[in-house]
């Protein structure tokens, strides 16, 4: 606990800079100000907990900013909590530094519009806490969750992809059927709401955009790109370079498939760098449908992906034989 | 513990930098400038900055260097590049009084374009 603390003390000290910073980019198109909130909510409902933020600050950017900061600090435990028995108490704690205080997070917590992927990750462990409980009430409560993630931004339908974690779940039982009916249900409601969106979306940029396949390579090189960012996190850039030679796409596409397989072949013996592989693939691939516009993936948008990423770090640990990881933590 | 402990402040300085690149556009503009010197974005933003300073020569330099750096780039994100350029530059010739040229450069605007959304702003420039 006392560990906890003092990262949190520590991420709450990394981030003091954001309660000065002002709106920046296309903040003001985003942020729903206190003049036209209630409008956003009445049709993005997963908006809402911007009204506090809004109402607090009246406007200001340090509301904005302190809002982010708090969700990415209740994430983390949120995180803390699901990780639960699954990993030892060493393991949690590398997890959650990286997750905490990685400065590739940056560009979702100190930029306001970044913090909608902040928002989302909050929707979506809160519902995979709620789900793992499995209590009538906490599967109504993960549906509301759940559903409030799908109306939050279209890419955010990529999130049917979950329903292989969701399935993981401890529930059984009666309580399994609530959980998948309580998944189902929410996915619905995502589908019912996006419509409109889905028909602004295809017909403003499918039939003039680059090929699946060329978007695909894209987004393999940005996927690589940002991963050496995890391992070397100097240099970011909130414009990265997309001038690449043709082969180096291929390339890029080819290692995500080998990764893939490797991590298939060893699912028995070490399970956790398949479910990294697959939670990143089923939550980017959708992008690759999307045509891009000056970044094919930008750091915000690797919020909820890198998750794996970090629990795959974490878990490492574990591999140690206990004698070892009390020697190192 | 200690291992932990030290890899968490290296990653907290590292982020304490990386906060304040987000200050200002001033501050994430030029920073991108500096560490991808390569996309033109970062100078078509730069431009918008300078504009809003009253720095016109330094827009137009601005403006002339995301040209040639979009020559780099493939069809589509060239053609998105030079939407933007040519808007940023419309913008520029309306703050001149230059409605003619402005008129020009937004000729022709494809929907959703950068250049549309200047006509939607000023639609008594685009007639």
């Amino acid at each position: 606990m006392l560990a906890l603390g003092a990262l949190a003390l520590l991420t709450g000290l990394a981030y003091v800079g954001v309660w000065s910073a002002g709106f920046v980019f296309d903040d003001p198109n985003w942020i729903p100000f206190p003049t036209d909130a209630w409008h956003v909510v009445q049709r993005v409902p997963g908006q809402a907990p911007w009204l506090l933020a809004s109402w607090l600050g009246g406007g200001l950017p340090w509301a904005y900013h302190g809002f982010v900061l708090g969700l990415h600090l209740v994430n983390g435990l949120l995180l803390w909590s699901l990780l639960g028995s699954f990993l030892t108490a060493p393991a949690k704690l590398l997890t959650l530094t990286l997750f905490w205080l990685h400065p590739i997070q940056v560009e979702s917590v100190a930029y306001v519009s970044g913090g909608t992927e902040v928002l989302l990750t909050s929707y979506v462990l809160l519902a995979l806490l709620l789900w793992s409980i499995g209590a009538w009430w906490s599967l109504v409560g993960g549906f509301v969750a759940f559903g409030l993630a799908l109306t939050l931004k279209l890419s955010a339908m990529a999130l049917l992809g979950l329903l292989p974690v969701v399935l993981r779940l401890p529930p059984r039982g009666s309580m399994r059927v609530g959980l998948v009916l309580s998944f189902t249900a929410a996915l619905i409601v995502g589908v019912v709401w996006s419509p409109v969106q889905l028909g602004f979306w295809l017909s403003a940029h499918l039939p003039t955009g680059p090929s699946v396949l060329e978007q695909g390579t894209v987004l393999a090189v940005a996927l690589w790109r940002d991963l050496a960012l995890v391992v070397w996190p100097v240099r970011f850039s909130v414009e990265p370079v997309t001038t690449f030679a043709p082969w180096i796409g291929w390339v890029a596409l080819a290692g995500m498939v080998l990764a893939g397989v490797g991590a298939w072949l060893l699912r028995h013996a070490w399970p956790v760098p398949f479910w990294a592989w697959a939670w990143i693939v089923v939550l980017l691939l959708p992008r690759a449908l999307v045509r891009y516009q000056g970044s094919p993936l930008t750091l915000a948008h690797l919020y909820l992906p890198l998750l794996a990423v970090w629990v795959l770090a974490g878990a490492t640990v574990d591999l140690f034989p206990r004698g070892v990881t009390d020697a190192r933590f | 513990m200690k291992g932990l402990g030290l890899l968490a402040c290296v990653l907290a300085a590292l982020t304490f930098r990386q906060v304040w690149v987000w200050q200002s556009d001033d501050t994430l503009w030029w920073h991108a400038a500096q560490v991808t010197p390569s996309a033109p974005r970062p100078w078509v933003n730069l431009a918008v900055l300078a504009i809003r300073q009253g720095d016109e020569d330094g827009a137009e330099a601005l403006l002339d260097r995301a040209t040639v750096l979009s020559s780099f780039q493939g069809d589509f994100d060239r053609a998105w590049t030079l939407d933007l350029v040519s808007a940023t530059r419309a913008t520029l010739r309306i703050s001149q009084g230059r409605l003619t040229e402005a008129r020009t450069l937004l000729e022709g605007a494809p929907p959703l374009s950068a250049r549309a959304a200047v006509c939607q702003r000023m639609p008594a420039v685009c007639g």
